[in-house]
């Protein structure tokens, strides 16, 4: 709930939308963890940064929490709302405001899609490379929020590394610039720190993001194998050549079946793994990329090779990586999508541990993996009408990321925190590291306004959780049975 | 060799003897720091790669590792470090390169070192051993501070470990050499924006120095595009510029702006970064509208200096809340000021 003088004073702010009826409500009540869902007392829509500044201003005032949301497509619950907060919709902020093309930079406002981008300036030649297979939907004011990345992050980067500058409005309304134009400004990363920074710091209301030349030429090499470990081994194999691809994904034979099934991409049904492989380039160069990385293939055991160059051919093998969520999502009523990262040369044990687990909670889980830099998204299929097996599901996730922490990964390549892995940062991280969080966090919001509860636990809760740290692979009592 | 206990020790003794500390590495960059009354805890003999996995593309070293051997490591598995930092000194170490966050003349077409820094461990002013971030190119857990702590100048910390991603080499460089006005230069250098393996765009004494570092076919088309310039397969005489190994009479002042600030001035001796890095050589400062960018008395030379201070704007302002909540103490050295007083 939220104080009634408190919505008087929003009904009668200018240039905002302002939502209170239950029905229209229910639609912002999830991200895209549809499993956790608030019905928030009051959504607000302001029309330009004016507006939203003088909600920020109410809000603090009258110390009402706020959770923003970009497009909502998050997968770790940052964008759920509060039952006592006020959630502000980013999605009028919708403009492009400026494209430089002879800077490589556009200036845009938060709530423009990630697609938008690339769209808008690619009569210049030009596209934004990060490109997370939300594209078409989610915004990139979440997208930095997130730190998100892609299938094109292992050569191009993640959100943080082509973004360079932002403004963001702090909870009490002050404007932060970050600026677009200097490479070093006396002072600290604050445009590094915003990043990933899940909504608890400010509220970013303007992004400039860097362009890049598209490339002259673009080849896809989809090779299959029949087991993970040689995949695995071969994108290794492929890095150790010296090549470094644009995009490199790897899925299981679960994932191939369900994408075949889905969209008749011409995966190899046959294949335990399959790895898609993208070399993009010069003209001149791309012959002899495409030459070694197939015989780096061959020579890692692929059972199969086949290589797209022209868009159409290319698009087809992506299409299946790029629905295999929905494609997995039509062998179960449910799938939980989960998101950690594991130092690379841990992938067969890993996946083997998965696997155990996957017997054990008696749940099906496929595997797609952004195989270059290490980051799994296994996919955990459950009913959520059967009895206990979303319970378990989360059961059997809790357990994959703790499988990760003990390989020397992390709990979130890409998705976040949220409310989601809020109890696994407690295993992650120490009691003194979660103390700098929150002295960061303190720092930015001292009032604790911006999306309280996500991202950082509280040492109180922490301890209710009971979790162990893990440090270094190390728990502290390893004889005891963790799952 | 291991001395993180000793180091730890050191932290806890000064803050009992309410003595502020001042880490340290080599020392190559103690210029940058304000003239405080601190007891230096030294990172150098701290040292040692704790692992690197070429193709995994990531190494974890101790801070107070040299930096040349760093390079040589990497080098030795035909990758490198693509931030490609200024040398300083021979005596530079890797953490104290990655907390003054200085980019090399590559910064704008690489990325500078936060672009390459996966993990950190420090030990906070409290005296406690705090790691973030990790040996994998994506993490999103917890605030980044590994990013964070580059460029924070010891105010934040000492940094004890640093993963790093690293790169495959370039196959080949080559340098070429264009003599021209600084104003033709920054035309110059737009045509050649976005250009494969363009890595560096130098300016000094009247000539423009185009690097190019990537495939021998890149090369090749750099070499028909600049056809008739003079070049070369050594990068010297750009690192020198980068390593600001150029004599300098006054103070050392470099002007962060943007490649559209018109670039002619008297006190201009040296620009970087395709024209966003501009040193200038000036006993006061320099004459210059500082409508764009960042105006800064970098290294200070023979004379009076200036009185320097800090920025004031809200992101100082948010800085300055944040060394504070991170050493409410102030156990640790303050972030110097650069900027002149006004
Ligand atoms: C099918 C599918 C595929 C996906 N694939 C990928 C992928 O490949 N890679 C990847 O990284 N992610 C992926 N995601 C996750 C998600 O799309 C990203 O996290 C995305 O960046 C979220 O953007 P959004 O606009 O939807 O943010 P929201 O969900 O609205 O918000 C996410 C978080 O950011 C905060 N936030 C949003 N906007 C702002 C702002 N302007 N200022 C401050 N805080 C803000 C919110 O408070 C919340 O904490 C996928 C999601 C789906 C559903």
């Amino acid at each position: 709930m939220i104080p009634k003088a408190f919505l008087k004073r929003l009904r009668n702010l200018p240039d905002i939308d302002l939502i209170e009826d239950l029905s229209r409500l229910k639609v912002y009540e999830s991200d895209g963890l549809t499993a956790l869902a608030v019905v928030p007392p009051a959504v607000v829509l302001p029309h330009n940064r004016i507006a939203l500044e003088a909600v920020l201003s109410l809000c603090h005032e009258q110390l009402v929490p706020m959770v923003i949301r970009g497009a909502g497509t998050g997968l770790s619950g940052g964008a759920t709302p509060l039952a006592n907060g006020l959630l502000i919709s980013l999605a009028k902020f919708n403009r492009i405001l400026e494209i430089d093309a002879s800077g490589f930079k556009a200036r845009v406002e938060p709530g423009v899609t990630n697609l938008a981008i690339s769209q808008a300036v690619e009569g210049l030649g030009l596209f934004y490379a990060p490109d997370p297979s939300s594209q078409i939907a989610c915004s990139i004011g979440g997208n930095v929020a997130e730190n998100s990345g892609g299938v094109h992050c292992l050569k191009y980067g993640l959100t943080l590394h082509n973004v360079c500058g932002l403004k963001v409005l702090l909870a009490d309304g002050r404007l932060l610039h970050l600026d677009d134009d200097q490479l070093w400004s006396d002072g600290f990363d604050l445009l590094a720190l915003l990043h990933g920074s899940e909504g608890m710091l400010g509220v970013i209301v303007e992004v400039t993001v860097n362009l890049l030349p598209i490339p002259d030429a673009v080849t896809v090499l989809m090779a299959g194998f029949d087991s993970t470990e040689a995949a695995a081994h071969a994108v290794s194999a492929v890095i150790a050549e010296g090549v470094l691809p644009a995009g490199l994904e790897m899925m299981d034979r679960l994932a191939i079946q369900a994408a075949e099934d889905f969209v008749a991409a011409g995966y190899p049904r046959d294949a335990d793994a399959l790895l898609l492989c993208e070399l993009d380039g010069a003209l001149d160069d791309i012959e002899g990329m495409v030459n070694r990385v197939s015989s780096v293939l061959q020579g890692s055991g692929a059972k199969s090779l086949a290589r797209a160059d022209d868009a159409a051919s290319r698009a087809r093998l992506w299409q299946g990586r790029k629905a295999a969520f929905p494609a997995v999502g039509r062998l179960a009523p449910d799938y939980y999508c989960m998101d950690g990262t594991i130092p690379r040369r841990h992938l067969a044990k890993v996946l083997a541990a998965i696997a155990e687990r996957s017997t054990h909670y008696g749940l099906r889980v496929a595997n797609v993996f952004h195989a270059g830099d290490g980051n799994l998204h296994p996919l955990i299929l459950y009913d959520v009408n059967a009895e206990g097996e979303l319970k378990r599901a989360e059961a059997f996730g809790a357990d994959i990321l703790q499988i990760c922490l003990a390989h020397g990964g992390t709990i979130t390549g890409e998705h976040g925190v949220g409310l989601e892995k809020i109890d696994q940062m407690c295993v992650q991280f120490s009691e003194v590291e979660l103390g700098v969080f929150h002295a960061i966090k303190a720092a930015f919001d001292p009032q604790g306004l911006l999306n309280p509860g996500k991202a950082v636990p509280t040492l109180n809760r922490c301890a209710e959780f009971g979790a162990m740290h893990v440090h270094h692979g190390q728990t502290r009592h390893p004889e005891l049975p963790r799952f | 060799m291991d001395d993180m206990r000793s180091i730890v020790q050191q932290i806890e003794a000064a803050g009992t003897e309410g003595v502020q500390v001042c880490p340290q590495g080599g020392g190559s960059k103690a210029f940058l720091r304000s003239s405080e009354d601190a007891r230096i805890v030294s990172t150098s003999a701290h040292t040692g790669t704790l692992h690197y996995y070429p193709d995994e593309l990531v190494i974890r070293v101790r801070a107070g590792t040299r930096l040349t051997d760093l390079q040589e490591e990497v080098a030795h598995q035909g990758q490198f470090l693509p931030f490609d930092p200024p040398h300083l000194g021979v005596e530079s170490t890797v953490g104290g390169v990655v907390a003054a966050g200085l980019g090399g003349s590559a910064r704008p077409f690489w990325g500078g070192i936060r672009d390459y820094v996966l993990g950190v461990k420090v030990v906070l002013p409290t005296g406690q051993v705090a790691v973030f971030g990790g040996d994998v190119m994506k993490n999103v857990a917890g605030y980044d501070v590994s990013r964070l702590m580059v460029g924070s100048m010891g105010s934040l910390g000492l940094i004890l470990e640093l993963a790093l991603k690293v790169l495959p080499a370039p196959e080949a460089t080559r340098v070429f050499t264009l003599p021209m006005s600084p104003a033709d230069a920054i035309r110059t250098i737009q045509l050649h924006r976005g250009r494969p393996g363009l890595s560096a765009a130098v300016f000094f004494k009247n000539v423009l120095y185009l690097r190019f570092s990537g495939t021998h076919q890149q090369l090749a088309q750099a070499e028909n595009r600049l056809a008739g310039a003079i070049n070369t397969d050594s990068d010297e005489v750009v690192r020198k510029i980068q390593n600001l190994e150029f004599p300098v009479q006054h103070h050392l002042w470099r002007w962060d702006a943007s490649q559209a600030e018109p670039i002619e001035c008297s006190e201009l001796i040296a620009f970087d970064w395709g024209g966003r890095l501009r040193w200038l050589d000036s006993h006061l400062a320099p004459s210059i509208a500082t409508s764009s960018g960042v105006l800064t008395c970098f290294k200070p030379g023979q004379g009076e200096l200036p009185a320097r201070s800090m920025r004031t704007d809200t992101v100082g302002w948010i800085q300055e809340r944040l060394k504070f909540a991170l050493d409410p103490q102030s156990r640790f050295i303050s972030y110097p000021s650069f900027r002149v007083s006004t």
